[in-house]
C-alpha cells in the first residue's frame, strides 16, 4: 500500500521534470536575477561606450578631468582607511562574541545585529547630533576639561571615517565570527599545554585559523565602502566627495548617463578583481549569514 | 548588565590572551555600536524648528508633524507596501531556490550561489544604477511593479542564504521517517519540513522586509514620480529640511526594532524550548 | 545702471505701498527693460518642492480631481500646505499631491522630453522659469481663464507669459551669535569674506542650486552692485577659489544653512530669510543681516502637458487671492507678490517680512536679463555656470 502510494506520486510528474526537481526549482529566481540583475549590469558596461554613440569620451573625461580622478582615489582610500579601523575594532568583538557563552553572548549578538537593523540614515543623522559642536560630545568633553571651547567635528575626514566605521563594523564582524566559531579551540590549548605563551599561541595559531574570516571581512567591506553615498555626503565636505555621489550628479541630476556609467564600470571592475580575490582565498558562494 | 558580560568574558575561554583588555575593547565597541541611535531620542521632544541637543523647551509637536504630514505618512505607509510586496515576492522566488541549491547537485550550482549572493556583495550604487536602465527601458520607472522588482534583485541574497543554511542543518531522517509511513512529499512538506525550518524562512522574511523597508539608494534612483519612501524622506529631511521630524521618525523606528528584536528572540526561544 | 537701479527700489517702494496702478507698472517695467514676453521667460517657471506624494502609484496622479504640484519642503513646505493647498481643497474639493521630488530643471525637462508629465505646476525660481520657457518646456499661462481683478493685483514684475511669480524672497547673509555678537557682526558680503577681522568657518550655497549665488564673490570683493551684470563667470570662479579653503560645508540656501548656523557649524552663510528670521524669532542663537541680499523670486510655471491644467489654473489663481498671500507670509515671512496682502498683515508679522519697504531696498534686485541670456552655443548662463560648477567642485 505504501509501495502503490508512492508510485502514485512517482507518475504524478514526468520523469524528467522528477529527475531535476531540485534545478527546476532554481529556475524562476535564477532567471529573474539574470534579467534584471546580471543583464542590466551588462547594459551599464554597453552605455559607458555608446552613449550616446561609440565612443571612448566617457572615459577619456574621467581621466582628463582632474577632479574625477581625485574622486576615484579619494573613494580607494576613504574605503581602505574604514576597512582597517573596521578590522581593528571588529576583531575583538567577534573574537568575544564567538568564545563567551550565554546571556553575554546574547547581548553582544543584539549589539552587532541591532545596527543593521536601524536605517543607515538614521544612524548618519545620531552621528550629525553627537558630533556636533552643540552635540554630546563636545559639551561631555568640556565638562570633563578636555577642551576649553568646542571643537569643529563634523564635515571633515574624521567624521566620514566614524560614520562609516560605524555602518560597516557588522559587515566586518560576521564573517569574523562566523569563522572564529568554526576554529577548535583544543589547538589553541594545546599550543598553551606545550609551553607557548598566550601571545605566541595567538600568532601561530589562532590568528591563521582566523585568516579567511579577516580576508572575507575586508574584502567585503572594502567593496561595500566604496559604493558609501550618505554617508559622506551627509558627515562630510566636498573634499570627501565619492564616486556613488558623482555617479548620483551625473546620471539623475544632469542626466549624464555615460559618464555615469562609465563612472559605475570603473566600480565594478574594481569590485570585480575583489570578489575573484575573495573567492580564491573564502569561496563566494560560502553564505555570509548571520548566525541565527 | 554590560559589566557581567565584561566579567564573564575572560573566564569562559579566552585563552587568557589579551584578557580583560580585550574583552574591554570588545564591550566599548559593542557599546559605541548601539548607543549612537539613541541620541536621536532626545532631539525629537524638541519645541523649536531647528535641530539642537538636547531641547531647550520640551513638545511633541514633531511626533504630532510625523503622524500629519502627508508627506510622512504617505512615505511609511508606501515603504510598509513595497517591503510587503518585496517580501512576498523575495520569498516566492527564493524559497524554491534555496530548497533547489540546498537539495540538488546538479551542474551550475555554484554558479547559482553566486548570482543569488553577489547583490549582496557589490556596491548598492551599481545595483541602483542597473536597476535604472532595466526599468527605464521597460517603463517602470516610478511604478511599485518596478520598485518591488528592484528591491527584490536586492533582497533575495538575504532569503537564498538564511533558508539555505537552515536547510544545510536540517535533518532529513524526519523526512525520510514521514514519507516511509505514507505521506506524500506534498504532504511531508507542510506537516514535517516547513515547521522544522519555520524560524529559519521567518527570519529571511523578517531580513528581506527589512531590506526593502531601509533601502535608499536604489529607490532614489528608480522611485522617478511615485511616491517617496520613508528612506527616501530621510533624506530630505538631512539634507534640506533640518527640523526634528526627523528625529521624531528616527525615534520611533528605533524602538520599533527593538520591540521586533526582542520579540523574534521570544518566539525563537520558545520554538527551541519545543 | 545707477539709475536702472533706483527705479527698481522706486518700484518696489510702491509695490510695498501699493501707490502704483498696473499701467504705471507696467511701463516703468519695460523702461526697465522687463519685456513682457522676456518677463514671461524668466519668471516663469518651477515650482517647489513640496515633496512627496503620498499616492504610491502613477495611476492615482491622473485622477481628475487634483493637481500634482512639485515644490519645497522644510517651514516653506509646512507654510504652503497651510495656506494654500489645505484651504485650495476644501474650497474647490481639488486634492493637492505633492510630487515626490524637488522641482529641480532637470526633472522637469526630462518629463516634458519623455511625454510622460506627472506635474501640473512646478515652483522654480526666475532664472530656471525663464530656461526652461526658453526651450518650450512650458504651457503659456492663461489669465483671460481667470478671474481679472485677481490678476490686476498681482505684481507686472512676475506676471510673465509662462509663469506667474508666487512671492519675493531674499538670500541674506546669517551669522552665528556663538562667533559674534549682535554689536560686532559681518553685515555684508565684503565683511563675508574676511575671515581676519570676522574669524570663523563660512558656509555657502551650492552653485548647482537655482538661482547660484554667483553675485556674492563678486560683492564680497568690491564690485558695486550697479556695477555686477554682466558677471564673468571664470572670474566669479577664479575669486571663490580663492576663498574655498575658508568654507566648510556648500549648503542649500533655506533650512540647512540655518541649522548649521544654529548649531555653530559654521560662523556666516547665506540662508533664506524665511529659515533665518524663523529661526531667529524662536530664539536660536543666530543673527541675519538684511544688508545686500540677493532678492530672488520663484514662480509657478506648468510643464508643457500638464495633466490638470484646468485645476492648476484654478489653483494659481487661488494662490494670488490677497487673503491667501497674507496667511502664507504669516507663515513664512517672505514678501508677497500681491500688494493689497500687505495690508493684511499686523504690524509684527509686516515688520520681519521681506516685504517691508525698509528691508526690500537694501536688496540686491535680480536680473533675470543676464541670467537667462543665451550664449553663442546655445546655453543660458545659468547652465554655463552649472557646468563649471561640475568640475570645479572636484
Amino acid at each position: 500500500m505504501i509501495a502503490r502510494r508512492q508510485s502514485r506520486a512517482r507518475t504524478r510528474f514526468h520523469p524528467w521534470v522528477r529527475r531535476n526537481i531540485w534545478l527546476l526549482l532554481c529556475v524562476p529566481a535564477v532567471l529573474f536575477m539574470l534579467l534584471a540583475f546580471a543583464l542590466p549590469l551588462g547594459q551599464m558596461l554597453l552605455r559607458s561606450v555608446f552613449d550616446p554613440d561609440p565612443t571612448l569620451d566617457n572615459f577619456r573625461a574621467l581621466v582628463e578631468v582632474g577632479g574625477y580622478g581625485r574622486v576615484l582615489v579619494n573613494t580607494f582610500r576613504l574605503s581602505a582607511i574604514v576597512t582597517l579601523i573596521a578590522l581593528v575594532l571588529g576583531y575583538p568583538v567577534a573574537y568575544l562574541l564567538a568564545h563567551v557563552r550565554g546571556r553575554a553572548a546574547g547581548l553582544l549578538l543584539i549589539s552587532v545585529v541591532l545596527p543593521l537593523w536601524t536605517s543607515e540614515l538614521v544612524r548618519t543623522f545620531a552621528w550629525m547630533i553627537i558630533l556636533g559642536r552643540k552635540g554630546p560630545l563636545n559639551a561631555a568633553m568640556q565638562s570633563l576639561g578636555i577642551i576649553e571651547r568646542p571643537l569643529t567635528l563634523l564635515f571633515n575626514e574624521p567624521s566620514v571615517l566614524i560614520g562609516s566605521v560605524h555602518i560597516m563594523l557588522p559587515f566586518m564582524i560576521l564573517p569574523l565570527y562566523s569563522v572564529m566559531r568554526s576554529i577548535d579551540r583544543e589547538l589553541v590549548r594545546a599550543a598553551l599545554g606545550m609551553g607557548a605563551t598566550p601571545l605566541a599561541a595567538f600568532r601561530h595559531v589562532y590568528l591563521p585559523l582566523s585568516m579567511p574570516g579577516v580576508v572575507a571581512g575586508c574584502l567585503l567591506v572594502f567593496v561595500l565602502a566604496t559604493g558609501f553615498y550618505v554617508t559622506p555626503a551627509a558627515l562630510g565636505s566636498t573634499a570627501e566627495t565619492m564616486i556613488a555621489q558623482l555617479i548620483d550628479t551625473q546620471g539623475r541630476r544632469t542626466l549624464n548617463w555615460g559618464l555615469a556609467s562609465a563612472l559605475s564600470v570603473v566600480l565594478l571592475l574594481s569590485t570585480t578583481i575583489i570578489l575573484v580575490l575573495y573567492n580564491r582565498v573564502f569561496g563566494l558562494a560560502r553564505p555570509i549569514a548571520p548566525a541565527r | 548588565m554590560r559589566g557581567r558580560a565584561l566579567r564573564r568574558g575572560p573566564r569562559v575561554d579566552l585563552y587568557r590572551i589579551g584578557g580583560r583588555a580585550v574583552a574591554g575593547l570588545a564591550v566599548l565597541v559593542s557599546i559605541l555600536m548601539v548607543v549612537p541611535a539613541f541620541f536621536t531620542i532626545p532631539v525629537s521632544f524638541s519645541a523649536t524648528r531647528y535641530i539642537i541637543f538636547p531641547p531647550k523647551t520640551l513638545s511633541l509637536r514633531w511626533y504630532e508633524a510625523y503622524f500629519t504630514i502627508p508627506e510622512w505618512t504617505g512615505a511609511t505607509g508606501y515603504s510598509v507596501l513595497l517591503a510587503t510586496l518585496t517580501m512576498l515576492a523575495t520569498l516566492a522566488l527564493g524559497l524554491p531556490a534555496a530548497f533547489g541549491l540546498a537539495r540538488g547537485t546538479f551542474r551550475g550550482r555554484k554558479a547559482m550561489i553566486l548570482l543569488f549572493v553577489v547583490p549582496l556583495m557589490i556596491p548598492v550604487i551599481l545595483i541602483a544604477m542597473a536597476e535604472y536602465f532595466f526599468l527605464n527601458d521597460l517603463g517602470l520607472i516610478g511604478t511599485t511593479t518596478g520598485l518591488v522588482i528592484a528591491h527584490t534583485v536586492f533582497a533575495i541574497p538575504f532569503v537564498i542564504i538564511i533558508v539555505y543554511a537552515t536547510l544545510q542543518g536540517f535533518d532529513r531522517r524526519y523526512e525520510l521517517a514521514a514519507m516511509s509511513l505514507g505521506a506524500s512529499p506534498v504532504a511531508t512538506f507542510w506537516h514535517v519540513t516547513l515547521p522544522l525550518i519555520r524560524p529559519g524562512v521567518l527570519s529571511a522574511a523578517l531580513l528581506a522586509f527589512l531590506a526593502s523597508f531601509n533601502e535608499f539608494l536604489i529607490s532614489l534612483f528608480v522611485i522617478g514620480n511615485a511616491g517617496s519612501t520613508l528612506p527616501i524622506q530621510f533624506w530630505k529631511g538631512i539634507r534640506f529640511e533640518s527640523n526634528p521630524t526627523i528625529a521624531a521618525a528616527s525615534s520611533l523606528f528605533i524602538v520599533l526594532s527593538i520591540v521586533t528584536l526582542v520579540l523574534l528572540h521570544v518566539v525563537r526561544r520558545q520554538t527551541e524550548r519545543r | 545702471m545707477q539709475n536702472k537701479l533706483d527705479q527698481y527700489r522706486r518700484l518696489a517702494d510702491d509695490l510695498a505701498a501699493n501707490r502704483s496702478s498696473r499701467r504705471d507698472f507696467l511701463k516703468r517695467a519695460s523702461a526697465l527693460g522687463l519685456s513682457t514676453p522676456m518677463m514671461s521667460a524668466l519668471l516663469g517657471v518651477t515650482g517647489s518642492a513640496l515633496t512627496l506624494a503620498s499616492r504610491p502609484a502613477r495611476a492615482d496622479s491622473h485622477g481628475s480631481n487634483q493637481i500634482v504640484v512639485a515644490s519645497w519642503g522644510g517651514g516653506f513646505g509646512d507654510a504652503q500646505r497651510a495656506a494654500q493647498f489645505a484651504p485650495f481643497t476644501e474650497a474647490t474639493g481639488i486634492e493637492v499631491v505633492l510630487a515626490p521630488q524637488q522641482p529641480e530643471i532637470a526633472l522637469l525637462q526630462a518629463q516634458v522630453e519623455s511625454g510622460n508629465v506627472e506635474w501640473d505646476l512646478s515652483n522654480n525660481s526666475f532664472v530656471g522659469a525663464y530656461t526652461l520657457a526658453n526651450k518650450g518646456f512650458l504651457e503659456e499661462i492663461d489669465y483671460s481663464a481667470m478671474n481679472a481683478d485677481i490678476v490686476d493685483g498681482i505684481n507686472p514684475v512676475v506676471r510673465g507669459k509662462h509663469s506667474v511669480g508666487i512671492y519675493f524672497w531674499a538670500m541674506n547673509l546669517g551669522y552665528s551669535l556663538d562667533y559674534f555678537s549682535e554689536a560686532e557682526h559681518p553685515t555684508n558680503w565684503a565683511e563675508f569674506w574676511d575671515v581676519e577681522r570676522f574669524p570663523g568657518p563660512r558656509g555657502l550655497t551650492s552653485m548647482d542650486f537655482e538661482p547660484p549665488p554667483l553675485e556674492v564673490p563678486f560683492l564680497a570683493n568690491g564690485v558695486a552692485v550697479e556695477d555686477l551684470y554682466p558677471m564673468d563667470i571664470d572670474e566669479g570662479f577664479e575669486l571663490l577659489s580663492g576663498f574655498r579653503d575658508h568654507i566648510t560645508k556648500w549648503t542649500g540656501y533655506s533650512a540647512d544653512a540655518t541649522q548649521l548656523l544654529v548649531q555653530g557649524e559654521l560662523a556666516a552663510a547665506p540662508g533664506g530669510n524665511g529659515s533665518l528670521t524663523n529661526a531667529i524669532t524662536e530664539g536660536a542663537s543666530v543673527g541675519m543681516s538684511w544688508e545686500q541680499g540677493l532678492l530672488y523670486f520663484d514662480a509657478w510655471v506648468m510643464p508643457r502637458g500638464a495633466p490638470h491644467p484646468e485645476n492648476a489654473l484654478r489653483f494659481i489663481e487661488f494662490c494670488y487671492r490677497p487673503d491667501v498671500q497674507a496667511e502664507f507670509v504669516r507663515r513664512y515671512p517672505i514678501a508677497p507678490v500681491v500688494a493689497a496682502a500687505t495690508d493684511l498683515l499686523a504690524p509684527d508679522v509686516a515688520e520681519v517680512s521681506l516685504g517691508n519697504p525698509k528691508h526690500l531696498v537694501r536688496q540686491v534686485p535680480p536680473n533675470p536679463e543676464w541670467w537667462s541670456a543665451l550664449n553663442d552655443d546655445g546655453k543660458t548662463n545659468l547652465e554655463l555656470v552649472y557646468e563649471k560648477w561640475a568640475t570645479w567642485i572636484l
